[in-house]
């Protein structure tokens, strides 16, 4: 490799990537078929080295063992109240609480999850839950990524006021929409109805922003190539922009799950028949509808713990696309 | 050029406009009057709710004990959250483990993980929090019900979320850089931390501007974690803007009007505070590309 | 690209489960929850009511009632569904029991009326009556509507600003419980602990014993702190709102009251949710000797307490203590039945719905679930047996007569009193000067009430 290698050579089509103009910041990372601005305003020339490439060690270095200290204790943090959880879940009802830290339950049973799933009615709950948050996720992506294109791709007058405009509304808190969309909604005839439950959410301004970001970091030789093949907005969106926004892609449709499924105060105000409790509907009426007093935290922890459940599907879902989304377009230079 | 963009941008906007824009402008109205949630009679006040406001010494208190919160919270989220998902990034074995792992934490539902977190932080000698700090000496502390321990706990809390959070963002982020440019780094015999300074964290630009602007707006606006864990105890002194707003309007004495003028001065402050970044933001770069 | 393939089909599931459904929620999915497992089906109904029934022709008029509850009154909701749609065919009760407490019931409500859709009737918590009486439009009621054997001494809880808007359904007052296991091997007996000066004896023997216990907490949280010192202001005769609706914390009863709540705090932390924290922290983990609840959670507290078996103990209970020289004159909590509707065929109808959740039954029932002072006297003979088996409930029958109305705050701010003064008790109990409180909390409450 010749030693004046530099990030102009490595990434053609230089240029500064689009995103300067609207509040982003001008540099681009590498995504897509190979073209990219290696930063910006930050071009350096890299100092050559001398004979090439240099030895590699196989001595795990400071770095390396950093590293695996800061892992562990990530992980550890991460883990351990859903261990906890866990535990409470597996033992009888009310041990767990005992302090004496016992890592392993004194008994272990799966009743509590039984009684969990027919008292909090889990499965209807995780039914509605599931499909109004998908819905919700379908209409936040058709909505979304369209106008993250406009924003990021295309350029038009008022385009800087009208992204000002969406990130503003970033800041309206969830509160103080409720009600009159309550009354809007009520007005439709779709109160206590799933779609009353999916529509406030059809379009997220943070997905926008997001998927805003990342687009922008599209080289504009690669929608220069799009355009020059005869490709129209629509169809360069589809076939261009879409696959090499994967990764954000995924990445907000996880959050955008996660968001609308354990929204509360919505479906607090919406869903009152009991058939369309949402779970964190049916969580709260768990913890208070209890027929002893004192709650039953193994049942709690047992709800709790389902509830999660397609969360954590939707990741694991989505972590795949991710790393396919990668491993389809990065690679090669 | 122009009519594509409108067809692009219109689906959005109309959810936007219907569901958002226009509540808000509901709510910026009833800001200049004395509704209360509860009945539909409402007088106008004009200016009364926001000069009550600028008088309020709880809210004081809340804006307070907000920027305690962020300051606590934002920082070390970012940087963990990162230094996770470089972590992460150049592991060898087990990474989609490690990434469900560290996902976990922003995938729960906060309610769930309150009774958790009330058991962790048991002001009893045995609970967990006690337990270890006692091994360090220090005498049992009642957590939760310590006024000079309830935020931090709530930001302790607040942040295990939010690096989960920047962990995944970041992620996302990262595996956007192709292995190429860290080939030609290593080529040039770029490594470890000049790698990060001049090649990936610039990389990571983009990235950083969103988490930047999104983690700010989403510790300001923090509600669920307070609710669940203090509901802004003991005394107020974990009580944040948004959940003073939730107390004013939403509870008590019900009172909307004042709690729509609370809501409309913070958009309008964080406007003002986020325009004036953006301009620092800017002639900071061109006094930057104009020295180079 | 393989995340456009899946993607859809995930947004297809999606669609399909949601269109599916339909529009609303049918009626219970789950067999489980028609029946729950401690309150058993009850029969709500206006039999020997003269006053109660909707004339026929309102009763042809109306197709749908609408009433709104907090999730654990569910049952009893259920049972007055139950008898309404049986008696009048064709009529859909809308039961709307998603809440999990009274604020969240008051946002359901409020938010309906924004949509103008009017909830016919609705349950109030004693403390947010004032609210229902201003600012929801709860009708004024009539007592020769109720059944003889209502025990209308009870309707004076349910009065704001002399008017009856209100029929307390669920009654309570605030209970002293005791680990008698600790208490004995401290040398204490529960007789004396029917004064402040008793209990605090007490706890100084307790803490002598060399047990390894907190010997009193008393929470806080859930507006708690005021009902407290307000109980026993109460029981000098001075509670903490007077007869003109002012607020009375600097009486020499407050004072007292304040520095009893003072002394308490120097014995280890107080708990906040008096579920959550404070019975867990007595009946599960036996770290406290005495603390305090309902009598609503009495009898299921000291069921559990039993069940525990050999990890369990002995539990007493007696109702709170007065000051010294005092008599009880507990403040009372709980809720009450409103009506909501103004429209004359509509109120007829919420009317009958609210007196046949009245009906003794429905009351015995609901008092086997939750032990609250049982309001109808015909359940009370129906109770023997559940008296039999708590006779810690007993004294609790007798405290009728001097029950005391929850306060009543007006002024533009006056719910907020009752979160203020439990901050100021809060106050007191991390050692603050009592006497400072309470000048503060008397400034604070006339600012609001103004």
């Amino acid at each position: 490799m010749s030693a004046d290698t530099d990030a102009a050579q490595l990434f053609p089509g230089g240029g500064a990537a689009g995103g300067g103009q609207a509040g982003g910041d001008g540099r681009a990372p590498g995504g897509g078929a190979g073209g990219a601005d290696g930063g910006g305003g930050v071009r350096r020339r890299h100092a050559a080295r001398p004979g090439g490439p240099s030895s590699r060690r196989r001595r795990p270095g400071p770095g390396a063992v950093a590293r695996l200290a800061l892992l562990t204790v990530g992980v550890v943090a991460a883990l351990l109240p859903f261990l906890w959880m866990l535990r409470t879940a597996l033992g009888p009802s009310q041990t767990a609480l005992d302090l004496s830290s016992n890592p392993l339950p004194s008994s272990v049973g799966f009743g509590s999850f039984r009684r969990a799933w027919q008292d909090a009615d889990l499965g209807a709950a995780l039914a509605t839950g599931v499909g109004v948050s998908l819905a919700i996720l379908a209409l936040q992506l058709a909505t979304a990524i369209p106008a993250a294109y406009a924003f990021a791709c295309l350029r038009f007058r008022g385009r800087t006021a009208a992204f000002a405009v969406v990130l503003a509304t970033l800041l309206v808190p969830s509160q103080i929409t409720s009600v009159p969309n309550y009354v809007t909604i009520s007005a439709l005839g779709l109160a206590d109805t799933r779609l009353g439950l999916v529509l406030p959410f059809m379009t997220h301004a943070g997905m926008i922003f997001m998927l805003r970001q990342y687009m922008t970091t599209i080289p504009a030789s690669v929608l220069d190539a799009a355009r020059m093949d005869g490709l129209g907005t629509w169809r360069t969106l589809r076939s261009v922009v879409v696959p090499l926004a994967a990764p954000a892609i995924a990445t907000v449709s996880v959050f955008s799950f996660l968001l609308s499924y354990n929204e509360y105060l919505w479906p607090l105000l919406v869903a009152r028949s009991p058939g369309i409790a949402t779970p964190p509907l049916a969580l709260a009426r768990l913890v208070t509808d209890s027929s002893s007093i004192i709650p039953d935290f193994a049942e709690l922890a047992a709800a709790a713990l389902v509830i999660s459940l397609p969360s954590l599907a939707v990741f694991i879902v989505a972590q795949r696309r991710l790393a396919t989304g990668i491993a389809g377009t990065g690679a090669g230079a | 050029m122009g009519w594509r963009a409108a067809a692009l941008l219109l689906p959005g906007f109309v959810g936007i406009a219907v569901f958002v824009i226009g509540p808000a402008l509901v709510s910026a109205f009833v800001a200049g009057t004395d509704k209360a949630l509860t009945g539909p009679r409402l007088h106008w006040v004009g200016t009364a709710n926001a000069r009550t406001a600028f008088d309020d010494p709880d809210l004081g208190n809340a804006v307070v004990n907000t920027l305690v919160y962020c300051l606590l919270t934002v920082t070390p989220a970012v940087v963990l959250g990162l230094a996770l998902a470089l972590a992460v990034e150049r592991a060898t074995r087990g990474r989609s483990l490690l990434r469900f792992a560290l996902f976990l934490p922003v995938s729960a539902n906060i309610v769930a993980m309150a009774v958790v977190f009330s058991y962790i932080f048991d002001p009893s000698p045995d609970g967990l929090a006690n337990t270890i700090v006692g091994a360090f000496g220090v005498a049992p502390v009642d957590w939760l019900g310590d006024t000079s321990t309830a935020l931090p706990v709530v930001a302790l809390v607040g942040g295990w979320r939010l690096t989960s959070l920047v962990f995944i963002v970041y992620l996302a982020g990262l595996t956007a850089i192709p292995r190429s440019v860290y080939e030609a780094a290593d080529v040039d015999g770029i490594r470890g931390l000049a790698r990060l300074r001049h090649i990936t964290l610039p990389l990571l630009a983009p990235t950083t501007v969103f988490l930047g602007v999104f983690v700010t707006i989403l510790t300001v606006q923090t509600f669920e974690t307070v609710a669940v864990l203090t509901k802004g105890g003991p005394l107020n002194s974990s009580t944040t803007i948004i959940y003073y707003m939730y107390q004013v309007g939403f509870t008590g004495s019900f009172r909307i009007g004042y709690a729509s003028m609370i809501a409309l001065l913070l958009l309008a402050a964080t406007v003002a505070l986020g325009a004036v970044g953006a301009l620092l933001g800017r002639r900071f770069r061109r006094l930057r590309t104009a020295a180079a | 690209m393989r995340m456009r393939r899946t993607l859809p089909s995930l947004v297809a599931v999606g669609m399909i489960a949601l269109t599916a459904c339909g529009g609303g929620g049918g009626g219970p999915s789950n067999p489980a929850e028609s029946l729950r497992p401690t309150a058993r089906s009850a029969d709500a109904g206006v039999a020997g009511v003269a006053g109660a029934t909707a004339s026929p022709e309102c009763a042809a008029k109306v197709k749908t009632l609408r009433m709104a509850a907090v999730g654990t009154l569910n049952d009893v909701a259920k049972s007055g569904k139950a008898y309404m749609e049986k008696a009048h065919p064709g009529l859909t009760v809308d039961l709307t029991a998603t809440a999990v407490d009274y604020n969240a019931l008051v946002q359901q409500i409020s938010a309906d009326r924004s949509a103008g859709r009017t909830v016919d009737v609705a349950v109030a918590g004693f403390d947010l009556l004032p609210v229902y009486a201003r600012q929801l439009g709860a009708q004024p009621l009539a007592p020769s509507l109720l059944r003889s054997t209502y025990d209308q001494r009870l309707l004076r809880l349910g009065t704001v600003d002399g008017r009856l808007i209100g029929i307390p359904q669920q009654v309570s007052s605030l209970a002293l419980i005791y680990n008698l296991d600790i208490l004995t091997r401290a040398g204490v007996d529960p007789k004396t602990l029917t004064t402040t000066d008793g209990v605090i004896a007490a706890a100084d023997r307790i803490k002598a014993s060399g047990q390894h216990v907190q010997p009193i907490d008393l929470p806080t949280g859930q507006q708690f702190g005021q009902w407290e010192l307000n109980t026993l202001a109460s029981s000098k005769g001075t509670p903490i709102q007077d007869t003109s609706g002012r607020p009375a914390l600097t009486t020499p009863a407050a004072r007292e009251a304040a520095e009893f709540l003072a002394k308490v705090g120097t014995y280890g932390p107080q708990s906040d949710d008096p579920t959550q924290q404070g019975l867990l922290r007595f009946g599960i983990r036996r770290q406290v000797a005495m603390s305090v609840v309902t009598t609503a959670s009495l009898a299921g507290g000291l069921r559990f307490i039993a069940s525990q078996g050999a990890k369990g103990f002995r539990a007493g209970a007696i109702p709170f203590p007065t000051l010294p020289g005092g008599t009880q004159h507990p403040v009372a909590g709980g809720n009450a039945l409103t009506v909501l509707a103004t429209d004359r065929c509509q109120k007829e109808m919420a009317t009958e719905l609210l007196v046949s959740l009245l009906s003794p039954d429905v009351v015995a029932a609901s008092t086997e679930a939750f032990s609250y002072i049982p309001v109808d006297t015909q359940a009370v003979s129906q109770l023997g047996s559940f008296y039999e088996t708590y006779p810690q409930l007993k004294p609790f029958l007798t405290l009728t007569d001097s029950l005391v109305k929850a306060p009543v705050w007006g002024g533009a701010r006056g719910g907020e009193v009752a979160t203020a003064l439990s901050n100021q008790v809060v106050r007191l109990t991390h050692g603050e000067d009592p006497g400072k409180i309470l000048s503060d909390a008397q400034a604070q409450v006339t600012e609001l009430t103004r």
